[in-house]
């Protein structure tokens, strides 16, 4: 009797690449890594564009039935029966959760990026039981000239480009990360599946 | 009958929700470098102490194009490395290597390799004790309080009061760091020769703790700075003229066994901790 290795299915293999990704995004912060092409296409958003596959895949990867979540589009709170609250629901048994209450967090546009503020940032003795965002923008770039990184996971620092991006943003952001070790940790998307890491460790300043 | 066709359990052995509650805790744990997350730690088909852990990590981040590298106290070949690589190769069918160099991921368990890691590799500890508090602090809620507040006067009063009872800082391993300034952490019993690699690495550390139910991490160019005094500085165990009997590297991290002679008696001899960066020595000098 010989036991052979089973290969991982398709979405085994999917979550442990894109896992792996996320993770060197994290440990990495502006070094853009590529998330590998979604499975599935998801539903349309309320104001009848598409959400950004490869954010929606990469949620999809890390929720389950012991996770809330929460998304937003044009910078309201999404309910449970849209359409894609509903997929995703369905294909992971996670819950669609009060912002103030879920794990892990899409913002479908930057529009909504001041509701980073109404997410959990953890507690001083748990400092881990905060919300990590998922926010979807048009493009990343690598070096650019929006905002220089500097902390844990860069040698030195590292410039990053948003371009177009509402100057609004980073203060948004900044405000959930004004109280070290609380925090919301943040992976920015963009169209093409580039994926920026920006855990709460690191200081982000405009170029 | 045959049963090479069975499939017995999934990809890297353990379930999904297993594997995406251990990625959960490791993204928060390199978002929070050297603060310990918790997490579930699943039964494993070894006894927990025995580096379930660092094996629980290891099969959650396992891709089959990995090459994996397993190591126990720097030695490949030791019954805790053998045993952990065939289950990982068994569950997984990934490619393994002593080679530290051509690895990708490394399962280690209190060395970190000789050779500096690169940027593309990840190195897995495995951790008997999470929480150098637990010296002065036993209770588990307590001590989560005292990290939370970043309250970490009783472990310098602990170091002072080695300094006076043993005239230097008697810590052989687990030495106690700060992670960017902020949390302390265990650094597993890798010796205190190992303690300044982790200080700006190229490379990611994740460390798991199966029996206590911990993973914590430091990202790479973290700063970690191991506690000490002015006027007792850390130190690692160098020793001037220390020399490998095998290879006779003289900047090595050595342990020491003892070989019985022939008609009896015997002596001490040092040689290489890491034996795969030994072996490589020998046979690039032979």
């Amino acid at each position: 009797m010989t036991q052979t290795a089973p290969p991982p299915t398709p979405q085994e293999a999917f979550s442990s690449r894109t896992f792996r990704l996320l993770l060197d995004a994290l440990a990495r912060p502006g070094t853009l890594q590529r998330l590998p092409e979604p499975l599935a296409p998801p539903p349309a958003l309320p104001n009848a564009t598409m959400p950004n596959p490869y954010a929606v895949a990469a949620c999809l990867t890390l929720i389950d039935q012991e996770t809330g979540f929460a998304h937003a589009c044009s910078g309201a709170w999404l309910a449970p029966d849209q359409p894609l609250s509903r997929w995703m629901a369905l294909r992971t048994n996670a819950r669609l959760c009060p912002p103030s209450l879920a794990d892990y967090v899409i913002l479908h546009d930057a529009a909504s990026a001041p509701l980073l503020t109404e997410l959990k940032q953890g507690s001083l003795t748990f400092p881990e039981r905060s919300a990590t965002a998922f926010l979807c923008i048009a493009e990343l770039s690598s070096p650019g000239a929006t905002w220089n990184l500097r902390g844990p996971g860069i040698n030195g620092t590292l410039t990053v480009g948003l371009p177009g991006v509402s100057a609004t943003l980073l203060p948004a952001i900044l405000a959930t990360r004004a109280h070290f070790p609380l925090g919301v940790d943040l992976f920015c998307v963009d169209r093409s599946g580039l994926c920026l890491g920006l855990p709460r460790t690191t200081m982000i300043g405009e170029v | 009958m045959s049963q090479s066709d069975e499939q017995l359990y999934t990809f890297g052995l353990i379930d999904e929700d297993a594997k995406r509650e251990i990625r959960r805790s490791l993204l928060k744990a390199v978002a929070l470098p050297g603060h310990q997350v918790p997490f579930a730690s699943r039964d494993m088909p070894i006894a927990r102490g025995w580096g379930t852990g660092g094996l629980q990590i290891t099969l959650a981040i396992i891709t089959p194009t990995d090459t994996l590298k397993v190591i126990d106290q720097g030695d490949d070949a030791s019954v805790n490395a053998v045993n952990l690589r065939r289950l990982i190769t068994r569950t997984t069918g990934v490619a393994t290597t002593v080679d530290t160099k051509a690895a990708t991921l490394i399962q280690s368990r209190h060395r970190i390799p000789e050779e500096r890691l690169r940027s593309d590799q990840i190195l897995v500890l495995q951790v008997p004790m999470v929480d150098p508090l637990r010296w002065v602090e036993p209770n588990l809620e307590r001590a989560t309080v005292m990290h939370g507040e970043a309250d970490y006067a009783r472990m310098w009063v602990y170091m002072y009061e080695s300094v006076v009872k043993a005239g230097d800082l008697r810590i052989a391993s687990q030495y106690p760091v700060i992670v960017n300034s902020r949390y302390m952490m265990d650094t597993t019993p890798i010796p205190r020769w190992d303690v300044m690699r982790l200080h700006m690495a190229e490379t990611l550390f994740l460390f798991g703790a199966g029996r206590e139910k911990r993973i914590y991490a430091v990202p790479p160019y973290t700063p970690v700075a191991p506690l000490e005094f002015e006027d007792y500085p850390f130190r690692t165990e160098y020793q001037p003229g220390q020399r490998c009997a095998r290879c006779g590297a003289e900047e090595s991290f050595l342990t020491s066994h003892f070989v019985p002679g022939p008609h009896g008696g015997g002596a001490w001899v040092a040689s290489c901790s890491d034996t795969s960066y030994c072996d490589q020595r020998l046979t690039g000098q032979g």
